[in-house]
């Protein structure tokens, strides 16, 4: 077959589009640290959607139930009975333990006693649409409520101290996770498929994250839906649709990837926490477990690989 | 011998009348009540969460466009600006740009709510069924958008063509008074 000139050029010049493409994908897109799995600690509640860790690296589970607690070698030491079923957990220092209700948050001490409860359905100051997350820091408790698009701050003791309005958040997906600096929180700002930073005055600092399929960035309606902060300021966040979790710098240029093919399908709550370790815990709803990985460089993963293949 | 034909008066042909037409209502009301009771008073159905959006419904109606047709829950609707009921997964750009719809047959108007919420009509005179949006909507979304069988098109055929060639045995039947699957039961 003979070509004409004009359908050699078009051919040469299709692939070197495509190259330029392919490099460009490639050099954006490649990731320099890797996922690696660190076990995993089978969960028991039915119905498990948030996760928490505290100092003592014990994990702490809320599901319909209540919450379970697991030692540091992933036993289950103790179950939190709640009236109704538990969408979120946050310990303080002391052992006390918060645990969020759909419209109520119910304190406990650390061996399960409730200390005190609050919490009313509505839309004024204060009142509850839909918990999906809570934290603590310094006897303060801040709390994302999906249904009203706000994270609250209010006292350990239920006194509601003030409000961060008019999110964007077009389902039950609203994260919150204190900072370890203790200076700022987290929050995935879903509707807008981004992560963003707030100081303790409940100003917003910065934010990052962009709209799209590509793996750095966040994909649908509603991303990222939950996320964590390491020691030295990365962020590592899940999402649903497309069902994977990935580390960014505290810049937000993505570190590690771990793609929909390492999770079930349709997989949804992947609630995360970090340990003292470094280790990313990963809530795995479909597979009643979480999961622990550990963040290495691709170059590190490469030798583990091959150490599995040589023993 | 003459015959003598026996004049009717008015009152005769006010009875007459009044018979005939009981008669004919009495008959009409059996004569739907029975081809109900033949159907067994039912109609079919999707059961959206059987649909795997498989685009069959598209193509196996005996009408010319299919009677079965997106549907939109509002209540379930997030009002996304990023909509992947409405949009391809990776859109060039964030409008109504042809080559950023999913839409084959453009029949989902996008409409500016408030920033960042975005309101989604579909217009089921240019719906053909083909549930691409039901899928981007359910498998990224919250699923408020879903496939139905619309009776104001659907000829309740005995044998439907769509329910036999339906991969994941979505279709069901419901009763004739209430046809539509109520998603928020």
């Amino acid at each position: 077959m003979r070509l004409t000139r004009r359908a050699w050029a078009g051919g040469m010049l299709g692939v070197a589009l495509g190259g330029m493409r392919a490099g460009g994908s490639a050099a954006n897109e490649a990731p320099p640290m890797a996922f690696e799995p660190d076990g995993q600690t089978a969960v028991t509640l039915n119905d498990p959607v948030g996760i928490y860790i505290d100092h003592k690296d014990q994990l702490y589970v809320a599901g319909a139930e209540g919450v379970d607690r697991y030692d540091s070698n992933g036993q289950r030491n103790r179950r939190i009975e709640t009236t109704g079923a538990a969408r979120a957990v946050a310990v303080d220092e002391s052992g006390q333990i918060y645990v969020a209700q759909q419209t109520r948050i119910e304190k406990f001490s650390a061996d399960g006693q409730l200390i005190t409860a609050w919490g009313e359905s509505g839309r004024g100051d204060g009142q509850f649409s839909y918990v999906t997350s809570l934290d603590e820091r310094d006897g303060f408790l801040f709390i994302a409520d999906a249904g009203n698009r706000r994270i609250y701050r209010f006292a350990g003791n239920g006194v509601y101290v003030d409000a961060i309005e008019k999110f964007a958040i077009p389902s039950y997906y609203f994260d919150v996770t204190l900072g370890p600096d203790d200076h700022y929180f987290y929050v995935t700002h879903t509707g807008r498929r981004r992560v963003e930073r707030y100081d303790r005055n409940m100003k917003r600092v910065d934010y990052w994250g962009e709209s799209g399929a590509g793996a750095s960035k966040f994909f649908g309606c509603c991303n990222p839906t939950h996320l964590t902060v390491f020691k030295d300021g990365r962020v590592a966040t899940a999402e649903k649709g497309i069902p994977r979790i990935k580390v960014y710098d505290p810049k937000g240029a993505m570190l590690a990837h771990l793609g929909q093919e390492a999770f079930p399908k349709e997989s949804v709550h992947m609630d995360l926490a970090t340990d003292s370790r470094e280790r990313l815990a990963v809530l795995v709803p479909k597979d009643r477990a979480v999961r622990f990985y550990r963040i290495v460089t691709v170059e590190a993963k490469k030798d583990m690989t091959e150490k599995d293949h040589d023993s | 011998m003459t015959l003598k034909k026996k004049s009717m008066g008015r009152r005769d042909f006010l009875n007459n009348c009044g018979r005939g037409g009981a008669f004919l209502l009495l008959g009409g009301t059996v004569g739907a009540l029975g081809a109900r009771l033949v159907r067994g008073g039912e109609v079919w159905q999707i059961d959206p969460n059987k649909c795997t959006k498989c685009g069959q419904c598209a193509t196996h109606c005996v009408l010319d466009m299919s009677a079965v047709k997106c549907m939109h829950l509002y209540k379930m609707c997030g009002y996304c600006e990023l909509c992947t009921g409405y949009f391809e997964l990776d859109p060039v750009s964030l409008d109504e740009g042809a080559e950023n719809q999913v839409c084959p047959t453009a029949a989902i108007s996008r409409k500016y709510i408030e920033d960042p919420y975005f309101e989604y009509k579909i217009d089921t005179d240019l719906c053909i069924g083909c549930a691409r949006c039901v899928k981007g909507c359910v498998d990224y979304g919250n699923g408020s958008l879903y496939m139905q069988v619309n009776h104001e098109l659907c000829k309740n055929c005995n044998e439907c063509a769509i329910a036999i060639a339906c991969p994941a045995d979505a279709f069901i039947r419901l009763p004739a008074n209430n046809p539509y699957f109520d998603r928020l039961v």
